[in-house]
């Protein structure tokens, strides 16, 4: 793991695209979400496209990085590609306080007592090394 | 009843299957002499084949199947969308469609995988999926995806974890049975369940489908052609494909009534629709089982029991021939008889209203195959000893 702020990376290279601008915040540290210029609407995924007002313009602005866990899992495994993950490691689905129709995911860091589906966690940006890339990420604590 | 109604036959099947790495041939080899176990079984000629359809990203080009099978023309070939099983019964149904509407008139649904040319499976199935949001979050194979769904359902909707144990239970109890099967003649203690190595919570080892090198092949005709064949026709009733909408490789955001489901919940409706039957009407089932929460959860998706009575009729001795409410994967299914990228299952659909299973179901007339749960896109189907004209 290293601090965002020292990577370089392409973040299209495991992108859909319409996301890049979310991978851009993590690099600068915040957690950016998309939302329609024409309706305001939140989609998440991001959409190149609103189904509900018909834009192709969209806004990207930060959020708070505190939410809920929503599901995890603690992978024991050592599956190809996460050397750098030190098997057991807790994975998160975190549903967003500031915006509730979205989860986002992340690694859980620190103590993991209380772990479980409800509890508040607040996030920090963070890199993995995963097949010779460095991707910005999010990891959570439990508060 | 509509759709396609009992106007098509699955007339032969073919599965051949080693332990992963073991196989005598190479995949293209091992497929060609699946589809001639399914032609010599139905009494076909290979060479009037003309249609093929495969799923999950099958390697295997269907013109190239010409020349050792001797085929006289290809007139349609297809395949389903996604890397994972959640395309098999949709296979089966693009094959329907193709000879319904005469675009062919004899097609082979098949899925090949030999480790030595198709690498392992669970890689290529995320190939599909990998992106950053999930790498970022160590979320790199099915088991962890799957398992973060496992989770919610046991923890959010209170589905006790016995029912999974259940599910492996049934499976080696039939594979067991079975003398094609993996696990033939072994037994399954809750022990040995328990204390098989976690590979993601909540599922341990014995929780996982295997992967084995084979290929199986299912031919299917038109029912009238059927009638003229060697064995006893096994018709097609329907087939349903697809998501709805809040659900599918939607970064973790599906819709909350789904979230914890496999992403039934469309599929299913159709399916119940087309055929007019309804859960009460199956005597077997084939409950595709990647892992074994996600089979739990298709169980309750097409409609068999609630989140809330999963407890109650998601047990062992309601998942067993003979006389179970609802026996599954009488063959073992992907547990318990091995694992070709579930085609053993749709071949156990076969069979089992063949009344050729290893754990018949006495007079089973219904025969539902519910594929790959939790992908993307799923997709179901039943079969029935019945023409229902």
């Amino acid at each position: 793991m290293s601090e965002a702020s020292s990577v370089t990376v392409d973040p299209a290279a495991l992108t859909s695209g319409a996301d890049h601008p979310y991978f851009a915040g993590l690099m600068e540290g915040e957690i950016r979400l998309q939302s329609c210029e024409g309706c305001g609407k939140h989609h998440w995924p991001a959409v190149f496209h609103c189904p509900d007002c018909g834009s192709w313009d969209h806004n990207w602005s930060p959020v708070s990085p505190e939410g809920t866990i929503y599901s995890w899992t603690r992978t024991w495994h050592s599956f190809g590609g996460l050397d750098a993950f030190n098997a057991p490691f807790v994975s998160v689905v975190v549903t967003l306080s500031q915006v509730p129709s979205v989860r986002l995911l992340g690694l859980l860091q620190g103590d993991e007592e209380g772990l479980a589906i409800g509890a508040p966690v607040s996030g920090a940006v963070h890199s993995v090394e995963f097949q010779g890339r460095t991707i910005p990420a999010l990891s959570w604590s439990l508060v | 009843m509509e759709g396609i109604a009992g106007r098509i036959a699955a007339v032969g099947t073919g599965l051949r299957q080693y332990k992963r790495g073991t196989s005598p041939l190479p995949e293209r080899g091992v497929l060609i002499g699946a589809i001639l176990d399914a032609c010599a079984d139905a009494g076909f000629d290979p060479s009037e084949i003309d249609g093929f359809a495969s799923y999950g990203d099958d390697h295997n080009e269907p013109v190239r199947l010409m020349p050792d099978l001797g085929m006289k023309e290809l007139r349609w070939c297809s395949s389903v969308f996604g890397g994972g099983g959640g395309g098999i019964a949709g296979a089966l149904g693009q094959a329907a469609g193709a000879i319904l509407t005469g675009q062919a008139t004899a097609v082979v649904v098949y899925r090949a995988l030999v480790q030595g040319n198709s690498g392992r499976l669970s890689e290529a199935v995320m190939a599909h999926h990998l992106n950053s949001h999930m790498v970022g979050a160590g979320l790199v194979s099915p088991a962890q995806m799957c398992a973060v769904r496992a989770n919610r359902m046991f923890e959010h909707y209170g589905v006790p974890k016995q029912t999974a144990e259940d599910v492996v239970r049934a499976c080696y109890y039939h594979g067991a049975r079975n003398p094609d099967a993996v696990t033939y003649g072994a037994e399954l203690s809750h022990e040995a369940y328990e204390n098989s190595r976690y590979i993601a919570e909540p599922f341990h080892l014995l929780d996982c489908s295997r992967e084995n090198d084979g290929a199986g092949a299912i031919l299917l005709v038109s029912s009238e052609r059927a009638r003229h064949l060697k064995k006893k026709p096994v018709y097609v009733l329907g087939v349903a494909q697809g998501a709805a909408k809040g659900w599918g490789d939607l970064l973790e955001n599906d819709d909350e009534d789904q979230y914890a489901t496999v992403g039934f919940k469309s599929v299913a409706h159709h399916l119940w629709r087309q055929t007019g039957l309804k859960p009460s009407d199956i005597d077997v089932a084939q409950v595709y089982e990647n892992f074994s929460a996600q089979a739990v959860a298709s169980i309750v998706d097409h409609g068999f029991c609630s989140w809330d009575e999963a407890g109650d009729f998601v047990r062992f001795e309601n998942l067993i021939a003979p006389s179970g409410k609802l026996p599954i994967n009488t063959a073992g299914g992907n547990i318990g008889q091995g694992f070709v990228h579930g085609i053993g299952i749709m071949v156990e659909c076969v069979h089992q209203l063949r009344g050729e299973s290893a754990n018949p179901v006495p007079d089973a007339k219904t025969c539902l195959l519910a594929g790959g749960p939790g992908a993307p896109i799923v997709s179901s189907a039943i079969f029935s000893t019945e023409w229902p004209d």
